[in-house]
């Protein structure tokens, strides 16, 4: 018998069709999920970090409890949602690619907004003043605050990418594990431990794990540089 | 601001187009773990399409329960499943008008070879279910309302089992998994004959009651009323008790085993295939 890991590190190597396909389409389901979620929870973030409002705690407390979450109880409520016996059951959405992506993006929603609020809370409220009081305009000086924190803010969208690329039972409740269509890394590696597969289990173990490995390092170097620009030319 | 939004625009949109852009009518499939994990769908689907080009089959794999459940709600055009008690159910309900018996094989008990309750030493699968529960040796059951799981339920019932103590483990989860778990606690466990066949390589387990008539296993077709595109639904049913489609189901192997998985079952089919059971006496 092959050694399971041998065969693992061959299908990768050579370009395996299948192997390939499902990594992709993790990839772009996870990647444009992760895109929405950092559309609508980066501003939500920003927002209620930098204002000052009434029941401003109650807010904070709600997108900290989005990251609580369970994701396979999100993926029940968007099942639930989307089925055809559900209240937006109309528009067919159930196990499609674009069911995955609503529930990751719920799923990583309140990540890129909770860690995102909580960088630019510990701004220095001082330097918003300062650059008002300089000339620069209400825009420019939150654009400023938000130069400071960068690096936290990428670790929000890294954050979110840990949350959903790895994720399981959502996207196999909404998606559906279908060949060529919804079938990801993390489904496929419960599908083809189930069939006895394990060579082909262990290869996108082992994609999924040195992509959690390169986004993670992608993101620090990112940061790193943004710390050295200089922060007002 | 502008450039980052178009960078999750334009793919968001050309991924939109590319899922759109399939004019096939999607029919969705709820299939058994065991159809799906033994391969015999990819090959059945695979030869479907070359015949039916305008109609894109799209599978999603759970126990028969579960489907079962999906076809009441609306969220599957078709069922393949196998639980003939529970899918009579579906059809005295209203949810369907009829299923269509489409292949079989049978159930396999299996165990360590060691066979502590000396279940080879039965003669009816109640009694090697007695054997197992007087022995107070481990079992491993599905748990999670498949095909499998009713007819292991029923079998303890012939069994006239109904205590169960520390010994008796519900997985919940699908065949494969299950024997894997039955292999390594060493326990005893019910399965479809094909799930066994494709994963006994892996498997440190041993039929241990096997080729019993009342351990048939059927599998049938049921397209529900509430199916969203119920001609298409319809059209993969009538393929799939067609010459061709048995034809592919006879035709399936496992490497290169000698044995089928899986027996048509429609008569008429082309090849004249083992005695076919007696389903009325049956069921």
């Amino acid at each position: 018998m092959v050694d399971p890991l041998l065969e693992a590190l061959r299908l990768i190597t050579s370009g395996d069709l299948y192997v390939w396909n499902v990594i992709l389409r993790s990839l772009q389901i996870s990647g444009l999920s992760l895109g929405l979620a950092v559309v609508i929870g980066l501003p939500i973030g920003v927002a209620v970090g930098l204002a000052n409002f009434r029941c401003r705690m109650p807010v904070v407390a709600l997108i900290n409890a989005g990251l609580a979450f369970p994701p396979v109880v999100v993926g029940l409520a968007v099942f639930l949602f989307l089925s055809r016996s559900g209240p937006l059951g109309e528009l067919g959405l159930l196990y499609t690619p674009l069911a995955m992506i609503a529930a990751q993006a719920v799923i990583a929603g309140p990540y890129v907004a909770a860690v995102s609020l909580a960088a630019v809370e510990g701004i220095p409220p001082d330097i918003a003043l300062q650059a008002r009081a300089l000339g620069a305009s209400r825009w420019q000086a939150i654009m400023l605050q938000l130069r400071e924190v960068r690096t936290s803010l990428v670790a929000a969208v890294a954050a979110g990418f840990g949350a959903i690329i790895s994720e399981v039972g959502a996207v196999m409740i909404v998606g559906g594990n279908i060949l060529g269509e919804t079938r990801v890394m993390t489904t496929a590696i419960v599908l083809e431990t189930r069939r006895g597969n394990f060579e082909v289990a262990i290869a996108m173990g082992v994609v999924l794990m040195f992509i959690a490995l390169f986004v993670n390092v992608l993101l620090l170097i990112l940061g790193r540089r943004s710390i050295r620009r200089p922060l007002i030319a | 601001m502008r450039s980052l939004l178009s960078l999750l625009l334009i793919p968001l949109l050309a991924f939109l187009s590319a899922a759109c852009g399939d004019a096939r009518t999607p029919v969705i499939l709820a299939a058994t773990t065991s159809t799906y994990d033994s391969g015999l769908l990819e090959v059945l689907i695979a030869a479907f399409n070359r015949e039916h080009g305008t109609i894109r089959i799209r599978t999603v794999v759970m126990g028969s329960g579960e489907a079962l459940e999906l076809g009441r709600r609306g969220d599957a055009d078709v069922l393949l499943i196998h639980a003939p008690e529970a899918e009579e159910h579906f059809i005295e309900e209203g949810y369907a008008d009829e299923r269509v018996p489409v292949m079989y094989n049978d159930f396999v008990i299996l165990g360590p070879v060691s066979d502590p309750a000396e279940v080879a030493e039965t003669d009816t699968p109640g009694a090697a279910f007695e054997a197992i529960a007087q022995s107070r040796a481990l079992f491993v059951s599905r748990g999670d309302s498949s095909g499998t799981h009713y007819r292991e339920l029923a079998l303890w019932k012939t069994a006239r089992i109904d205590v169960f103590g520390p010994w008796y483990v519900e997985s919940g989860q699908g065949q494969g998994t299950s024997l894997q778990i039955a292999s390594e606690r060493a326990a005893y466990t019910i399965s479809d004959r094909a799930t066994f066949t494709v994963l006994q390589d892996i498997l440190e387990l041993k039929p241990l009651f096997e080729r019993h008539r009342s351990l048939l296993n059927l599998y049938s077709v049921i397209r529900p009323e509430e199916a969203l595109h119920k001609g298409e639904a319809q059209v993969f049913v009538d393929w799939l008790t067609s010459e061709s489609g048995q034809e592919v189901i006879l035709r399936f192997r496992h490497h290169d085993t000698e044995e089928p998985l899986f027996r048509p079952l429609v008569r008429g089919s082309t090849n004249p295939v083992l005695p076919v059971p007696d389903l009325e006496e049956m069921y």
